[in-house]
């Protein structure tokens, strides 16, 4: 089980909420739900330990270890793990949660179906120029777009990760604060779709 | 330790690591709006590491402009020669 779920004393509309959505993407983004069989491990390893994503992700695993994680995802209702496609090329590996299971969820206040974006851009020829801003953004709406009931998508990233943050800023993400998770502290960046509607 | 790291040479590395020609960026430009994401930042500090430039991802992060970098090149060399 992931170190950031938290399983105990639920409230009833978070466990009725179910599991994350997949967003609804239009080209030239698309997404696939990652499997712990077949190639998807590899890709992930791969990524996983690039300096870049190693540095903050710290999970710079063996195939054999991500294709566990894969599957572990897949069995509960806490996150899902996808492939975010770039002209139908995989750009980035990227979790999406449910906040309020999460220990994010324990320092915002966070809504049943409130989701929370993890990501590691993994293609290294093709980054920077924006293209984060504009997947981030494009997952944020294809999110609310898939359960209007979703209201908020959050961003956590390092509070020293200013690459991140400026990434998740430039795509709409307005801050919160700095919260401490325990693990990391975290610059809390919220997508609020009452704010972003009309866009 | 840093001597082959002029300001000349961190602007060339910036500029060669964004497909830029130097000069088209200022000294105190935030480097993340003009293309510098976490690849390229991290090209850049294993690069200057490996001119004895001991300043990792994140001393870089924490002001990501030329200007920045060079003032703890320097102060690295201050305190080098004490």
């Amino acid at each position: 089980m992931s170190t950031r779920e938290v399983t105990a004393g639920l409230a009833a509309a978070v466990v009725a909420a179910g599991p994350p959505p997949a967003p609804v993407l239009a080209p030239p983004w698309s997404h696939r739900l990652l499997s712990p069989d077949g190639p998807d491990p590899e890709l992930v390893s791969r990524w996983m330990n690039e300096p870049h994503v190693e540095l903050f992700w710290d999970q710079a695993w063996s195939p054999r270890r991500w294709a566990g994680a894969i599957a572990e995802q897949l069995q509960g209702d806490f996150s899902r793990p996808y492939i975010i496609e770039y002209e139908g090329e995989p750009l980035a590996y990227v979790e999406i949660y449910r906040t309020p299971r999460d220990v994010v969820g324990q320092v915002y206040d966070a809504g049943p179906y409130d989701l929370g974006i993890h990501l590691a851009i993994g293609d290294k020829a093709r980054t920077g120029r924006g293209l984060g801003r504009a997947m981030v953004r494009a997952i944020a709406n294809g999110l609310t777009e898939k359960d209007p009931r979703t209201r908020k998508v959050l961003a956590d990233p390092d509070e020293r990760h200013t690459v991140a943050r400026r990434m998740f800023e430039g795509a709409g993400f307005q801050f919160l604060g700095v919260r401490d998770l325990g693990h990391k502290r975290a610059a809390l960046h919220i997508y609020d779709l009452s704010v972003e509607r009309g866009r | 330790m840093t001597a082959s790291l002029s300001l000349e040479r961190l602007r060339g590395d910036v500029a060669e690591v964004l497909a830029e020609e130097p000069g088209t960026f200022a000294d105190d430009d935030n480097l993340i709006d003009r293309g510098l994401d976490s690849i390229r930042l991290m090209s850049l500090a294993t690069r200057w590491r490996e001119a004895g430039f001991e300043a990792g991802y994140l001393d870089l992060a924490q002001e990501p402009t030329v200007k920045a970098w060079y003032n703890l090149v320097t102060a690295q060399r201050t305190e080098a020669q004490r």
